[in-house]
């Protein structure tokens, strides 16, 4: 296990280095630059900004720059949060993000398993219709339809909830963004975990148990550790995406999560918010596919590192 | 009214009291109660349904924690965008402007109707020659540390501005300073800038020639003064909450990008005593519709935009709360005009003529927008109606057959026509814009091309001078006077001329305005320089901005004015 874990987190490196140089390439490659706006800036002014923040210099001494920067930790200044370090930004908006996800993904997977569950031991009847219908709906609607949906109904005419903001992150204030960023991820948990759980259900093993005449929640929970694997999969990209921020999410409904400076740093050409934002989501899909390895080795008794 | 304290309620967290047995008195923030009577506490749950009972009680809990009510002296506001920095250096944007009004105050400054008046500086003399202004401080200015606000600040500040170390984008605004440009550019020590302290009390700016406008300047946020020893002590970094002081009518108390500015009241203000707000909180809404549902839910008080799709909406829901006044602001196309075939003036005029200028304000943006015959909006200070073009009230069928004619002149028509390529910057409104005008364009058989880009490709493309046929522009005065927008035609000009426009005739008037004494006699100058830019046409005016806001009618001293501005020292609200 523990050779699995240096091992994978070896290969991580120069996995987050190639992503970091393509990441720092693609970016210089996008035209113009920081400082290009509306309002253009005297060509003598350009020239200054250019040489503070280390734009003057040639593209690979600006990457070697810059890499050693990361390794000692330092994520750069912001061209445009210019009164703070990337680090200082992240610092506040990175716990926001994770805590939204860690919510929903908590939600997505207590209310999706269920679901699954559900439509797959009953069936037939009411409740698979109404797994089906709310599974329907939360893949087929796209968020940026049900944020707003959602503020309308209980901002706006039930009166029970805020309409947006974080309020320091009031419990108030992140039901309705958990909500909204649980469920799509409600309606594909719940999707594998029907399919999987019909395909165990139906397993020789499964089989043996019914004929022992044991109960019902006994053959469940049985088929239900097989079902999961699907799910524990999904787990990994889907959690790095969660952890990381949603734009639509949180522009909606105004959360100071890192999910915008991704948009809003590529759309202004803040490069070091850009390449700050790929290196956390790079580090992200890395840990949690590790995790969800490990995990695997703790589920699937065929899966065993020693 | 009494200034919030240092422990103020508004960053309280709210806490989630009784956690789901009957909570007794939740406090909200602002220092509110609610007091409830408990409720018996649930039957112990029985396996199985333990998370969902507790669910069951959270839930009443969370919405009243919810209902919108909160003290009664902050003005919640939402801004279209987030500022990028709080250092008058550094900052560029409208939005970023607003919020350095609410915490700095220069030299001169605006009140609510957007009348130029005393700032830090009580009085100030002008010397005969319109070269030296002498600005005498009044006595009670001070920082938000109860620190005089002095002469030698001012100093500091704007050497600071100019120092090329600083990087200040935008420094050049006052290279009307005596030696700014060679100061900015490095060429002449920061020491020999045109500011001196002739005591602490009074500051003296030479300028480099008489500018009629240089008052009007001073009320821009790069003329805004920085406290010298935040900046000794932290560097560039110093514009953070904590550490920023500031002397305007409030003091930054946090701020979480994107997130929310917390103001609040400095005490040592000199008009402290009129200041009837305890606090604003800044709250930047980039997405409008969602602005516009907290507007309805009562959760900021005003917001700086209206989503152009619900216009209709708003105008049959909110009479009282909308509020559309013009603005500083031009919408208008530029031609390249040393690129053929739009170096000809036939063919500029002839496209100009053909647009229902009233069709795209009033259809395309909901009657934001004002259709503009002039280049210079209406209402600028001093310079009265722009001029504008001739043919304005001439009837459109008129329009169209002279339009025709300039064309077929110019060697086009349906044999030959005329095929152009169209760069914008992506936004829904500017595409509804082209397309509607190129559609009319198509009466004289023109065949229009869209290129469109993400905002920094667009101004990216503009910045690198390379050829193009016709691009979508704008502007927005940097301070009230038409030389700002009839700069954008000169031929030394290079950054913002994206016209290429080059004409000695136009170069010499804008010239002798520049150097006429007389307020009147320069304005009348400025006229004849505009209606030079309205027969050749190098930018194809189209529309002028109004500023929309939402504004809930508990606001009082908000006022509409052109110049879009609104500090919230006038600003009371009442419940």
């Amino acid at each position: 296990m523990l050779r699995l874990i240096l091992t994978r987190l070896a290969s991580a490196i120069p996995t987050l280095l190639a992503v970091v140089a393509l990441s720092f390439l693609l970016m210089r490659l996008a035209p113009g630059g920081p400082f290009d706006a509306e309002r253009a800036l005297d060509p003598k002014i350009l020239a200054n900004l250019r040489r503070i923040y280390h734009l003057d210099l040639p593209l690979p001494a600006q990457f070697g720059y810059y890499l050693w920067s990361l390794l000692h930790g330092d994520l750069g200044p912001s061209t445009h949060w210019r009164d703070f370090s990337v680090n200082d930004l992240f610092a506040k908006a990175l716990p926001i993000s994770v805590q939204l996800g860690v919510e929903a993904i908590a939600l997505a997977l207590v209310v999706g398993i269920t679901l699954g569950i559900t439509g797959a031991v009953w069936r037939r009847g009411p409740a698979a219709f109404g797994v089906a219908a709310l599974s329907t709906f939360g893949l087929a609607v796209p968020i940026f339809v049900v944020a707003p949906l959602l503020q309308v109904a209980f901002g706006l005419t039930l009166r029970w909830l805020p309409v947006g903001g974080w309020a320091d992150g009031a419990p108030s204030h992140q039901i309705l963004p958990v909500l909204t960023l649980a469920l799509p991820q409600i309606a594909i948990v719940a999707r594998l975990t029907q399919a999987a759980m019909r395909d165990a259900l139906a397993a020789p093993h499964i089989r043996t148990l019914r004929a022992f005449g044991l109960p019902a929640w006994h053959i469940n929970a049985h088929a239900l550790r097989g079902a999961l694997l699907p799910v524990l999969s999904y787990l990994g990209p889907a959690a790095a995406a969660l952890l990381t921020g949603s734009i639509v999410v949180e522009t909606i409904f105004g959360i100071p999560g890192i999910g915008r400076y991704f948009v809003d740093g590529a759309l202004s050409r803040d490069y070091t918010l850009v390449m700050a934002t790929v290196v956390i989501v790079g580090a992200m899909v890395v840990v949690f596919n590790l995790l969800v390895d490990i995990a695997y080795g703790l589920v699937d008794p065929r899966v065993r590192y020693d | 009214m009494s200034a919030v304290a240092g422990a103020s309620p508004l960053s309280v967290p709210l806490p989630l009291a009784g956690r789901g047995r009957g909570w007794g008195s939740i406090r909200l923030p602002h220092g509110l109660k609610i007091t409830t009577t408990p409720t018996p506490a649930p039957p112990p749950p029985r396996k199985g349904k333990g998370i969902a009972a507790t669910l069951l009680c959270l839930l009443p809990a969370l919405f009243l924690l919810a209902a919108p009510a909160r003290a009664d002296t902050i003005w919640r506001r939402g801004e279209t965008a987030d500022p990028g920095s709080l250092d008058p250096a550094k900052t560029s944007t409208v939005v970023e402007a607003h919020i350095l009004d609410e915490l700095l105050e220069g030299l001169v400054t605006y009140d609510n109707k957007g009348v130029l008046k005393p700032g830090v500086a009580a009085r100030w003399d002008v010397s005969a020659d319109g070269l030296i202004y002498t600005f005498h401080l009044r006595p009670d200015a001070r920082w938000s540390n109860g620190a005089p606000v002095t002469a030698d600040d001012f100093v500091f500040s704007f050497r600071r501005l100019m120092d090329p170390k600083t990087g200040a984008g935008y420094a050049n605004i006052l290279y009307t300073v005596k030696n700014a440009e060679a100061v900015n550019t490095g060429k002449l020590p920061v020491e020999t800038l045109g500011i001196r302290a002739l005591d602490p009390a009074t500051c003296e700016i030479t300028l480099e020639r008489p500018t009629a406008y240089f008052l009007a300047q001073l009320t821009h946020f790069t003329a805004q003064p920085v406290y010298p020893p935040s900046v000794a002590q932290y560097g560039d970094a110093f514009a953070r909450a904590g550490r920023l002081v500031s002397n305007g009518a409030f003091r930054l108390k946090s701020y979480l990008p994107n997130d929310a500015l917390v103001l609040e009241k400095n005490p040592y203000f000199h008009d402290a005593a009129e200041v009837a707000l305890d606090g604003e909180i800044i709250l930047p809404l980039e997405d409008q519709s969602a602005a516009l549902r907290r507007f309805l839910a009562g959760e900021i008080d005003s917001y700086d935009g209206v989503p152009v799709d619900q216009i209709a909406f708003v105008r049959a829901h909110l009479p009282d709360a909308f509020k559309v006044a013009p603005s500083l602001g031009s919408y208008f196309y530029a031609f390249d005009t040393k690129q053929k075939p739009f170096d000809d003036i036939r063919v500029r005029k002839a496209l100009s003529l053909v647009i229902d200028r009233e069709f795209l304000a009033n259809s395309i943006w909901g009657g934001t927008m004002l259709p503009g015959y002039s280049f210079v909006p209406p209402g600028m200070a001093g310079y009265g109606a722009p001029s504008t073009t001739g043919w304005k009230d001439e009837s459109p069928f008129d329009r169209e057959d002279e339009a025709k004619r300039l064309m077929a002149a110019a060697g086009y028509g349906p044999e030959h026509p005329l095929q152009l390529t169209f760069r914008m910057n992506q936004s829904e409104n500017h595409k509804a814009t082209a397309v509607a005008v190129a559609d009319m364009w198509a009466v004289l058989g023109v065949r229009t091309t869209f290129i469109v880009t993400d905002a920094t490709t667009h101004y990216a493309f503009l910045a690198s001078k390379q050829p193009f046929d016709v691009v979508r522009s704008g502007w927005f005065a940097d301070y009230p006077d038409a030389q700002n927008y009839l700069f954008l035609a000169e031929s030394d000009n290079p950054g913002l001329n994206y016209a290429q426009f080059s004409d000695p005739t136009y170069d010499a008037l804008m010239h002798d305005a520049a150097v006429q004494p007389d307020a009147g006699e320069r304005q009348k100058i400025l006229h004849k320089a505009e209606a030079v830019l309205l027969a050749q046409l190098p930018y194809l005016p189209l529309m002028t901005y109004q500023a929309a806001n939402l504004v809930s009618p508990k606001l009082r001293g908000w006022e509409t004015n052109v110049i879009d501005h609104h500090p919230g020292r006038y600003v009371s609200k009442v419940e």
